[in-house]
């Protein structure tokens, strides 16, 4: 199974505000990160925000290019942005965003955005793209609903249809950043139900950014903690939760609210 | 509508009310109380038969989903029901007053010194263009008639007691230049500058990182123990609930479903919608493997609500009897919920 992203020493740095009576300043979004996602692995990705976790996941994800480092997919370099070369690649490394409403285009029905997509990758021919949509849809938990537009979709069924157009191009990796931090908790659930049962059917791996601990820890096999750019700590998601090194992940552990009231409790009793 | 229309219906003999659930402390003063409201547009009702109530130094939390009408519900307490809905029914009193008795003059006296809201957008509901320090001393002078030299040095006041360092200079800073957790803190300096006696907060932390939610909620904790302010707060997180509450109401499209003292929420929830809610939870503490017990299908839409319990479709225990609206009532002292099987439960 292929599927292995590496992404070496990456730097990202943000230049702005060339104001007439300011100078130049910069961001250091990324700074020197090494991370490694197995094929068919869910790397999760935590910090607050501000922390760099969504600019090396775009990074990751091939749409924008580091200040410097290297990013490979089974061994091969990305290409440069905008080359022909890396608008084929797109297609083994998709993205899935927090808000589906905007990721989907409302004028346009779900089932012409799946094909849409599978005919920029020239996938197949008109019919084997429609049969194909509609097994996707099925496969997602919307059948027969293509001729669907997006606002006549709840938040879920929209992330839902964001996915199927995202796994319709069968990709190796989807990088999901915060895909479901927008959606209800009943839905919120669904969803990533979703994304494990089609993990264990295609062996797709993800890297899966969020700033909910409790849905980081459920969906990972690995964690990485970022802050302020660098990443902390990185371990098996049961270590990192049992048995946190860095004094940043035992905060953020700290600050996760009680589980009940009786908990919440116990913790004041021990910190009086 | 007029409030000689809201009285003619609130006064109408046909309607049977729900009783408001209380919690077991006579002592403290009720501050506001929320009795069979049901607000609407002509097609769909958007909150039905909602009662609730809230004493000093007491935080209910209403919780449900988006679309389950907690926010409109808080908006309505304070007057603030939108023009294009109309109040069909119900009475909102607050500290012994009826809003609906009140001209608008009067309500805008008592919205921001007696209660006062925060959002969940505070940097949107900032002024942009104005310092906080002048967005906070602003209250102070129209409500509490101060001079605004009094005023922006209580703003310093107010900014330190919400937490910020170096109150002096944060105080002329514009929203844009302060962090989302900042800004939040503005809101609280501004909502509790004349020290209301209802707070509300519609999701107040959701936006914030964990940290600093955790700051937030410690702060508005501290705040209520020093002023004793009743506080309502709108969230879908049981996480906060746990941190926060003393009572919990959760709502379902449109409907109280469930009311009860936190603790006996948490240990043995008695509507089905509740266990769902719990038993999805992901908890950061607690390791999880495989399915979650996702709660299948999603809100109905208030035009378009199932006959009988709104939560029937959903519902892992739904049988014949729930083609009946389940009335909201009593399981155990103090414990309320809207299910033909509320009780047996475990």
């Amino acid at each position: 199974m292929s599927g292995r992203v590496v992404l070496q020493d990456i730097v990202k740095v943000y230049r702005s505000g060339s104001g007439l009576f300011r100078g130049k300043t910069s961001v250091r979004a990324v700074d020197h990160v090494d991370i490694m996602l197995e094929p068919g692995e869910t790397l999760g990705i935590v910090g607050e925000s501000g922390s760099g976790k969504s600019t090396l996941g775009r990074i990751a994800a091939g749409i924008e290019s580091p200040t410097s480092g290297h990013v490979s997919l089974d061994g091969r370099s990305y290409a440069r942005i905008g080359s022909a070369a890396w608008r084929r690649e797109r297609r083994g490394v998709q993205m899935i965003f927090q808000n589906p409403s905007k990721a989907l285009d409302p004028r346009m029905t779900i089932g012409a955005q799946i094909g849409e997509a599978m005919q920029a990758h020239r996938l197949s021919d008109t019919q084997g793209r429609k049969a194909r949509m509609e097994e996707m849809l099925a496969l997602v938990g919307l059948p027969g609903m293509g001729g669907r537009y997006s606002h006549q979709l709840s938040g879920g069924q929209q992330q839902r249809a964001v996915i199927a157009r995202a796994l319709v191009l069968e990709p190796r990796v989807v990088v999901c950043d915060e895909a479901v931090s927008a959606l209800d908790v009943s839905v919120q659930a669904q969803i990533i139900n979703l994304l494990n049962d089609l993990k264990a059917r295609f062996g797709i791996g993800y890297l899966f950014i969020s700033h909910d601990l409790g849905v980081v820890r459920h969906i990972s096999d690995r964690i990485a903690v970022m802050q302020k750019g660098v990443i902390v700590e990185t371990g098996r998601a049961a270590e990192i939760f049992a048995n946190p090194k860095h004094d940043y992940t035992r905060s953020l552990l700290a600050a996760v609210p009680a589980a009940t009231p009786a908990e919440r409790r116990a913790r004041e009793r021990r910190i009086a | 509508m007029t409030t000689l229309e809201v009285e003619a219906l609130s006064a109408g003999p046909s309607r049977q009310r729900t009783p408001v659930p209380r919690l077991p402390m006579p002592q403290a003063e009720t501050v506001l109380t929320v009795d069979g409201l049901t607000v609407g547009t002509a097609r769909a009702d958007l909150v039905i038969d909602v009662s609730i109530e809230v004493r000093a130094s007491e935080t209910l939390c209403l919780v449900g989903e988006s679309g389950c009408g907690k926010s409109l519900t808080c908006l309505a307490a304070m007057g603030l029901t939108p023009e294009s809905l109309t109040r069909k029914a119900g009475q909102i009193s607050f500290l012994g007053d009826d809003l609906s008795r009140l001209n608008e003059n009067q309500l805008a006296d008592i919205r921001g010194r007696d209660m006062a809201m925060i959002f969940q957008d505070a940097m949107a509901a900032l002024n942009p263009v104005r310092r906080v320090g002048m967005q906070i001393a602003e209250v102070l002078v129209v409500h509490r008639g101060l001079t605004w030299r009094q005023a922006e040095k209580q703003a310093i006041d107010l900014l330190a007691s919400v937490g910020i360092a170096d109150p002096q200079s944060r105080a002329k800073a514009y929203p844009h230049q302060l962090s989302g957790g900042m800004c939040q803190r503005v809101m609280i300096a501004m909502a509790l500058a004349c020290r209301p006696k209802l707070l509300i907060a519609d999701e107040a932390t959701t936006a914030l990182d964990v940290t600093t939610q955790a700051q937030i909620l410690k702060l508005m904790r501290e705040l209520q123990a020093e002023t004793g302010a009743a506080m309502i707060f709108v969230t879908h997180d049981l996480g906060v609930v746990a941190e926060i509450a003393d009572r919990v109401a959760v709502m379902y499209s449109g409907r109280v479903v469930e009311n009860a003292v936190v603790d006996d929420l948490f240990e043995g929830p008695q509507h089905p919608y509740t266990r769902g809610l719990m038993a999805c939870r992901l908890h950061a503490a607690s390791e999880s493997h495989g399915r979650i017990a996702a709660i299948e299908g999603t809100v109905p839409s208030p035009a378009r609500r199932p006959e009988g319990c709104s939560f029937r479709p959903r519902c892992p225990h739904a049988a014949e009897q729930c083609i009946e609206p389940p009335a909201l009532r009593p399981v155990r002292g103090g414990h309320w919920a809207a299910c033909h099987f509320a009780g047996d439960f475990a």
